[in-house]
This record gives C-alpha cells, sequence and structure tokens, in this order.
C-alpha cells in the first residue's frame, strides 16, 4: 500500500528509514517515491506572465513531484539549484521559457554533486510546494527582486481560474482581479 | 543506491564495478496538452509549463549534466492528419521545450510523451 503525502510524511518514518532515504542518490530517491508513494493531484497552478503583450504561461505540478514535495526528505534544497554553475560560472538555472543561450549547448555543469550532497527538504505543504516550484522552474526574471523585469510577475491560483476552453489560448492575459 | 555489481574474482577486469545509473531512463512523461495540462503519469519531472497552442516546456526535477542528453518525444496519431510531430528542442539542461504540429500547425494533443536518458549533473 502507497502512503499518502497528504497525511503521512517523511518524519513519520523510523529514522533508520529516514537516514537510508537521504544517502540515496535524488534520482533514486525519486524512484523510491514512485513506488511508495500516492500522486497528489493538486488543484493550485502558477499563471506568469514576462511580457504584458505576449501570451500568459501556466506552470502546472507533476502529481508525482507534489507527493515527494509534500511528504518530504527526497528533493534537493531550492538553494542547491540555484548553487548550480556551468564550468565557465554561468548559472544553471538562468533561462527563459523560450530556451536558453546557444552557448550553453557546449557547457557542462561543474558542481551537480550539490543537488546529491545536500540535505533533502523537510515536508512542504501544497502552497509551500508551489513557491519552491516557481523558485526552481520560472525564469529570475519573474521571482528575483534583482533582477525581475517590471512587467514580469505571477500568481499561484487554482485550476478553475484559468480557462479551459484553449479556442484563444494564445490570447490568454494576467488581470488583477 | 541500487547497483549492479560484478565481481569476476580471477577473472579479467576482476573488482571492476558496474553502476546500471548509466543506462537507466532518467526521465517521463504522459501529457494531456488540451485542457488543464494534466500530467498522466512522470518520474523526475517536476512540472509542465504551458506556453502556448501546442507548446509546453517540460521541466526537470533533475538537472542533465551537459545538454547532450537524449531526449525522445511522441504524440497521438490521427489518421486524418497528414503530419503529426512532436519536435523536442533542448532548451537547457533542465528544460525540454516540446511544439506538437498537425497539418504542420501547432495543435494540442491529448497524449503528449517525452522520455529522457543521458547522464544526471552530480552522477
Amino acid at each position: 500500500m502507497k502512503l499518502d503525502p497528504r497525511t503521512t510524511t517523511v518524519n513519520d518514518l523510523p529514522a533508520e528509514v529516514r537516514e537510508a532515504l537521504a544517502a540515496l542518490h535524488p534520482h533514486d530517491r525519486l524512484q523510491w517515491a514512485a513506488e511508495n508513494l500516492e500522486r497528489v493531484e493538486t488543484d493550485l497552478i502558477v499563471v506568469i506572465e514576462t511580457d504584458p503583450e505576449a501570451q500568459a504561461f501556466v506552470l502546472v505540478p507533476a502529481p508525482e513531484w507534489m507527493a515527494c514535495a509534500m511528504f518530504g526528505g527526497i528533493n534537493p534544497p531550492i538553494e542547491a539549484y540555484h548553487a548550480l554553475e556551468f564550468d565557465d560560472g554561468s548559472p544553471v538555472l538562468h533561462r527563459t521559457f523560450h530556451g536558453a543561450p546557444e552557448a550553453q549547448d557546449s557547457l557542462t555543469v561543474r558542481n551537480g554533486h550539490l543537488l546529491t550532497l545536500a540535505l533533502p527538504c523537510p515536508p512542504m505543504s501544497e502552497r509551500e510546494a508551489m513557491e519552491y516550484l516557481v523558485l526552481k522552474d520560472a525564469p529570475r526574471e519573474v521571482w528575483d527582486a534583482d533582477k525581475r523585469s517590471n512587467s514580469a510577475r505571477f500568481a499561484i491560483c487554482s485550476r478553475d481560474q484559468v480557462p479551459s476552453e484553449r479556442t484563444f489560448r494564445n490570447a490568454w492575459r494576467m488581470t488583477d482581479g | 543506491m541500487s547497483t549492479n555489481r560484478y565481481l569476476n574474482a580471477g577473472q579479467p577486469g576482476a573488482g571492476v564495478t558496474v553502476d546500471n545509473m548509466a543506462s537507466r531512463v532518467k526521465a517521463y512523461a504522459a501529457i494531456d496538452t488540451t485542457g488543464a495540462n494534466t500530467i498522466g503519469s512522470s518520474l523526475n519531472i517536476s512540472s509542465v509549463t504551458d506556453i502556448g497552442v501546442g507548446d509546453v516546456t517540460v521541466n526537470l526535477a533533475l538537472s542533465f549534466a551537459a545538454a547532450n542528453y537524449v531526449p525522445l518525444t511522441s504524440k497521438d496519431y490521427s489518421v486524418s492528419v497528414s503530419s503529426n510531430i512532436a519536435r523536442p528542442l533542448r532548451n537547457s539542461v533542465s528544460v525540454l521545450r516540446v511544439q506538437c504540429y498537425e497539418n504542420g500547425a501547432l495543435q494540442d494533443t491529448p497524449y503528449l510523451g517525452a522520455q529522457f536518458s543521458g547522464t544526471l549533473a552530480g552522477q
């Protein structure tokens, strides 16, 4: 029987199991989660706008990832992602939704061990997981006050606040309401 | 870490350790882009970003070590259209952009599959 991350967290596991889980490679932890955790279908999504003249983007979390975030003890801390660098010193997470600089094609991540060695995150609420996801998967210009463009913004909202009809998908804009 | 180890005592290569991590599929996702962008099943995928009609980015939970990873994509097939293409565009070590075409135009699809192989960062 799989564990439900809405009611059970890593803190409910015996100490020796918690320690063994934390010692695994993060990819092995994800596989452990796939075999042992129920998916978490959240109602939350993130609407992102980087240009008021262009369509809004919609960030949808993977249910398996949400399960890992809410259960805890699986995902590396967000600081480890932000510290990732290519071998020329440029940050790995520097990108837009439309692509990374072509120069990155020839680069290698030089400090990927940070993801492997960092202690995994503790359990999060759904809202905290979505905030973590913005910091990981949204372009830095959206959330970093130092690099933010005036037109970039995001909102964590529920699925029913986004149209289900997609005929005019490419005309979607964020509203203040 | 789960590994396959081969210790061939007395044989050439004795003591060599082989880790099957290198040969594993590192990530996969099955995505329906027609409605609310639901993710049917996934591994090592943190999210999907809907950036337009038939146009999504697949965001990896764990980054690859370099952009030379191998993405395989597929989409549902319809005999009524002349071309069914799920075009992968490697965005970066942690993001894959996929564009789905039917009859030469971007089109949402009820089934988009993406599978990733390669070396993870820190592996």
